[in-house]
């Protein structure tokens, strides 16, 4: 009993501390219990899923979070719908007619396969985060654009390949990544595995231009800060477990790297929650072997944390950086003599 | 002949205990268990009658508001659409259309009363009630959706090496 009650005590502790800091005295306990007990209610009327899911809740930001907690607790990926749009836009890309027919045959199939088993891909998800918001009269739009992953890098030439949410609560606009907070894809059977991932909610803008670029800019939400959509093409790799325990990603900008031999680079971050010193580790591979190094001069003052790596030999190398077991981004350097 | 004298006033004798026994039982038991079946059919029976009598000055009421039944159809540019939500604004009553895209809404409706129109990649639709139409024909807009899709993935990267 104790033991439970420590356990649980450590959870509600954690979510706490991974809630977006603007909405940091409210308890979103209370809404994502309200989703819990909806699990698996079906969606053949949205308007009374919606009620359901806000009511008793008094604030937008906990009646948006209930909705949100639902859908990514809820809706699975649909992996073959994914990869058959992929392979059908790649064949069509040069001709928008069939494009459009491919569009309009694959949205029927979308829509209906996500209100009858619950499955879908970005768009649905985004869709239903936004419909079952706009029940609530929370506003809420479909933001289209970039998404980045370590599977699929963007190149200039690409087409948007990613759908998120926009949501404003007390005036402000806040973004979310519904699809990717859902869950991930097990790389044994390939299927989908919820694993709520609570980074993607409000997330940091600048963090999340790192990895999303929006096809109207304006939903970057960082006014004279944008990136341009080059610096975009040009920035590291960061996975969802940098969601969870970074604020901003500062420095390296870019995820390809040429420096000189002996050259030391510094790296920057800003954190989301205390992290131990010891547990930051590079994790450096040549090609043919890994190895992991402490990092020179780990400093962690005011949540900011700094570290550098000097390359003492030439080559190409992937760099990784590991806050415990979790990878949260990756550069590549070219080391010359 | 003694003997079947004795026997049956021994059996009167008996009879008597029971009947004395099962007052007793019955004596035990409190309302309603100690009721004959008859009296409790004809409760049944009046109960029912109160529910019809109700249900008829229902169905009444709607009809003295004049309460249009409003029927009708929902469908797209291809065709009929199911699952379409449709509420009367301002209430929270509402019914879905069926496989044929048809629908009954379940509540009698006035004149200039508004139902909407609603499905995910639609934009919604209203329709004022005009007392000469009880048929609605509704044609859903499709919103211009780009369907997307990236997969996410906690795989490190690795770069391709010439080798």
């Amino acid at each position: 009993m104790k033991q439970f009650l420590y356990t649980s005590l450590i959870l509600i502790a954690c979510q706490i501390q991974a809630q977006q800091s603007d909405f940091s005295h409210i308890d979103f306990q209370k809404a994502d219990s309200l989703a819990l007990a909806y699990q698996g209610a079906d969606l053949y009327d949205l308007q009374e899923l919606s009620n359901k899911l806000t009511t008793g809740l008094t604030t937008d930001a906990e009646r948006f979070r209930a909705i949100y907690y639902w859908v990514c607790t809820n809706i699975k990926n649909d992996y073959s719908q994914y990869s058959k749009n992929k392979r059908k836009r790649q064949r069509f890309q040069s001709d928008s007619l069939k494009t459009q027919n491919w569009n309009s045959e694959l949205k029927k199939d979308v829509f209906r396969k996500l209100i009858k088993h619950k499955k879908t891909i970005c768009t649905g998800y985004a869709y239903m985060v936004q419909e079952l918001a706009s029940l609530a009269n929370i506003p809420c739009e479909i933001v289209h654009g970039y998404g980045k992953t370590s599977t699929n890098l963007i190149s200039d030439r690409d087409a948007p390949n990613h759908t998120w949410n926009a949501v404003k609560l007390d005036g402000k606009w806040y973004l979310c990544d519904p699809t990717w907070a859902s869950g991930i894809q097990n790389p044994e059977t390939g299927n989908f595995i919820f694993q709520y991932n609570d980074g993607y909610f409000l997330s940091n803008p600048t963090l999340f231009a790192i990895n999303h670029y929006p096809k109207d800019t304006k939903w970057l939400l960082l006014d004279d800060k944008a990136p341009t959509f080059n610096e975009f093409l040009e920035a590291p790799i960061v996975y969802g477990n940098a969601y969870k325990s970074l604020e901003t990603h500062n420095k390296p900008k870019m995820f390809h790297n040429t420096i000189k031999k002996h050259e030391t680079i510094a790296f920057s971050y800003t954190l989301k929650k205390p992290v131990s010193n010891n547990s930051i580790r590079l994790l450096i591979d040549n090609g043919t072997n890994n190895r992991q190094v402490t990092p020179k001069n780990i400093q962690i003052t005011d949540q900011k944390l700094t570290l550098e790596h000097q390359f003492n030999n030439t080559g190409f190398y992937d760099v990784h950086l590991m806050i415990g077991e979790e990878y949260i981004s990756t550069y590549t350097f070219e080391v010359k003599g | 002949m003694k003997t079947t004298k004795t026997m049956t006033t021994g059996t009167q004798e008996q009879k008597k205990v029971q009947t004395e026994q099962q007052s007793a039982l019955k004596k035990q038991y409190h309302w309603p268990f100690d009721l004959n079946t008859k009296s409790v059919k004809k409760i049944i029976s009046s109960f029912i009658l109160v529910m019809l009598a109700f249900s008829f000055s229902n169905s009444m009421q709607a009809q003295n508001n004049n309460g249009l039944t409003i029927n009708g159809i929902v469908s797209d540019e291809n065709g009929p659409v199911d699952q379409v939500t449709i509420t009367l604004k301002g209430t929270e009553t509402r019914t879905i259309s069926d496989k044929k895209g048809m629908f009954t809404f379940p509540e009698a409706l006035k004149e200039n009363d508004v139902l909407v129109f609603s499905h995910l990649g639609y934009h919604p639709q209203e329709v004022t009630i005009n007392k000469d139409a009880p048929f609605v024909k509704v044609q859903l807009d499709s919103e211009t959706i780009e369907i997307l899709g990236a997969l996410h993935s906690n795989k490190p990267y690795k770069s391709k090496r010439k080798k």
